[in-house]
């Protein structure tokens, strides 16, 4: 499912809500990013039209998310074949990334590549600022996303 | 002998970045004992955060309070932070407002509809599973947002979480050429809203009547949407200051969330209030699609909210280009708002009902006090009493249809849960 198609800009998505705790990590790490050249950064909330939105010009999109799991701070890389199709969510938003994508593939509107970057959470309370083990994984987080959208981290 | 069998239909802990909620239905022998709606609510930490804040600052932190729609919150925070300072904002500042808030109408009310109650109709577990063998349908859906969401980024700064709002107007407007390609696109649009009410009028839509009193936003002559007074069903008309006079959140037993009351009853806010209450000054357009889909002067089955939103689409569309074709830019993107001491009220309708805001300002327009009373936890008690109704009539069924049946009429209210895909979890327990 990841065959790569005609060139396309790269976007770098992060999904979550600042407000959130650990939810707001995929923004946090929009904003060690900083202003890369040639690369669109979007801030969303994980609804799946808007990330079909989002993506469905780009030749690569890399997605970063929290997630449910018992090690907060770990992280996960995931490509397409390893979304869709499980029972459980494993996406902090119930309507959100899985049922994006695979509303995406059966309506064709999935980027060229998509990369989904992970990292188990260990607080989605209401409340702003991130758990200790997801704030120190940010440095490693931010630089695998940078690394898979081929830019260097701010 | 009678055999006792107890049935209990719980709803798991919701994963949900808007809000979080649990609904728990208890049945035994052939009774419904208990319907309970959990609701997190955001608002309380909201409310608690903006003490000690500027005045300056609700529209943008309260906009973070809910994706689907951060322009109510960003607009019922504006008209109580202006009221407190007696500011009113007028002409074409008020028209852009407006123009905001029909977009957040046009993409809520466009994923409500595609992507949360119409697989419920047509029999579908996922949205995903209709767009399969709806392609046609669900693009037209995502087109429709998409409309919606290009207002909210042009006026908005973003889809979510705008920016450009702010006490007294906005950071920067529009010029009118602008606005061109918007109108471009809702022009198709309206094609689009149409065929929408024509598809939604024709589900199949299951018997509930409800007899609750209704409230919603008022101004006579006029659809009310980002501003007004309060008006209910009962033909009580009163001014949004006294909005916590009417209003009461009282502590129910089995329950940890308030349940609010209008004058001591239960009632409901939203599509079929506003239908109900405010129906008369639809467009022509939106009227006459609303007869053709058999609604009549008023709409009391919850089920067919679906068609009033599709209703309020096609009016939203229609209104936004209204105001794109008399739009003027103003002189300035914003009027000066000056803080004083004071306290001022708020009311407008998000998508999903009145959404009311009051602020206390200190004289330097520091926050004293922050209230927030969102519609999904005014329409709380209504729906757990709609629920009781329903599951009680349709007691025979097994569990996993009353399961289904449950979500399709939860999703008849829009709660900020309904982005839930699947919400209810069913355990029987049978004695």
């Amino acid at each position: 499912m990841t065959t790569p198609r005609a060139r396309g800009p790269v976007v770098i998505i992060g999904v979550g809500n600042e407000y959130r705790r650990d939810d707001g990590v995929g923004p946090r790490v929009l904003e060690l990013l900083g202003d890369p050249p040639g690369v669109r950064l979007a801030v969303c909330d994980g609804e799946p039209a808007r990330l079909i939105g989002l993506w469905e010009d780009a030749g690569l999109a890399v997605v970063v998310d929290a997630v449910r799991g018992d090690r907060p701070g770990r992280i996960h890389e995931l490509d397409l074949d390893s979304v869709g199709g499980h029972h459980g969510n494993p996406s902090s938003h119930a309507l959100g990334l899985e049922a994006a994508v695979e509303l995406a593939a059966a309506l064709e509107r999935l980027p060229g590549r998509l990369a989904i970057v992970a990292v188990e959470a260990a607080d989605f309370r209401l409340g702003a600022g991130l758990s200790p083990p997801v704030a120190a994984a940010l440095p490693a987080l931010a630089a695998r996303v940078a690394r898979l959208a081929g830019v260097s981290p701010g | 002998m009678t055999h006792r069998n107890d049935r209990t239909l719980s709803v798991g802990a919701l994963a949900r970045v808007e809000g979080e909620g649990a609904m728990y239905v208890k049945v035994t022998g052939r009774d419904v004992e208990e319907v309970r709606l959990d609701i997190y609510e955001p608002p309380r930490f909201f409310e608690a955060m903006l003490r000690g804040r500027a005045y300056t600052e609700p529209p943008d932190i309260t906009a973070r309070i809910c994706g689907i729609c951060p322009v109510a919150y960003q607009m019922s925070a504006c008209a109580a932070i202006e009221d407190a300072c007696g500011v009113r904002v007028e002409g074409q500042l008020a028209a852009l407002r407006r123009l905001l808030y029909c977009g957040e109408w046009i993409e809520s009310h466009a994923l409500h509809i595609y992507l949360l109650h119409a697989p419920d109709f047509l029999g579908y577990p996922s949205a995903v599973a209709m767009a399969r063998d709806h392609r046609a349908i669900m693009e037209r859906g995502l087109a429709l947002k998409k409309a919606g969401n290009a207002i909210v980024e042009l006026l908005g700064g973003r889809a979510i979480h705008p920016i450009n709002v702010r006490v007294g107007g906005f950071y920067r407007v529009p010029a009118r050429a602008e606005l061109a390609p918007l109108a471009a696109t809702l022009r198709a649009a309206r094609d689009q809203a149409l065929a929408t009410v024509e598809w939604v009028a024709g589900f199949d839509f299951p018997e509930l009547t409800l007899e609750h009193e209704m409230l919603a936003t008022s101004v006579p002559g006029t659809y009310a949407i980002e501003r007004g007074d309060l008006r209910t069903g009962g033909g009580l008309g009163f001014p949004v200051a006294a909005f916590e006079d009417h209003v009461v959140e009282e502590q129910v037993p089995h329950s940890t969330a308030l349940h609010a009351r209008l004058d001591g009853a239960l009632y409901l806010t939203g599509p079929l209030a506003r239908y109900e209450l405010n129906g008369q000054w639809l467009s022509p357009p939106a009227r006459e699609a609303a007869a053709a889909a058999g609604l009549g002067e008023r709409c009391r089955n919850p089920f067919r909210s679906v068609v009033v939103r599709a209703v309020e689409v096609l009016y939203t569309v229609d209104e936004a280009l209204r105001l794109i074709s008399a739009y003027e830019p103003p002189s300035r993107p914003y009027v000066e708002v000056p803080p004083r001491a004071g306290t001022g009220y708020g009311v407008t309708e998000a998508p999903r009902g009145t959404l009311f805001h009051r602020y206390d300002l200190a004289a330097d327009g520091t926050i004293e006090a922050a209230v927030i009373v969102p519609p999904t936890s005014q329409n709380q008690a209504a729906i757990e009493a709609d629920l009781r109704a329903f599951v009680q009539a349709r007691i025979d069924l097994d569990d996993e249809s009353l399961t289904a049946r449950c979500e399709q009429a939860i999703r008849n209210y829009d709660p900020c849960i309904s982005c839930s895909t699947h919400f209810l979890e069913l355990t029987v327990d049978r004695r």
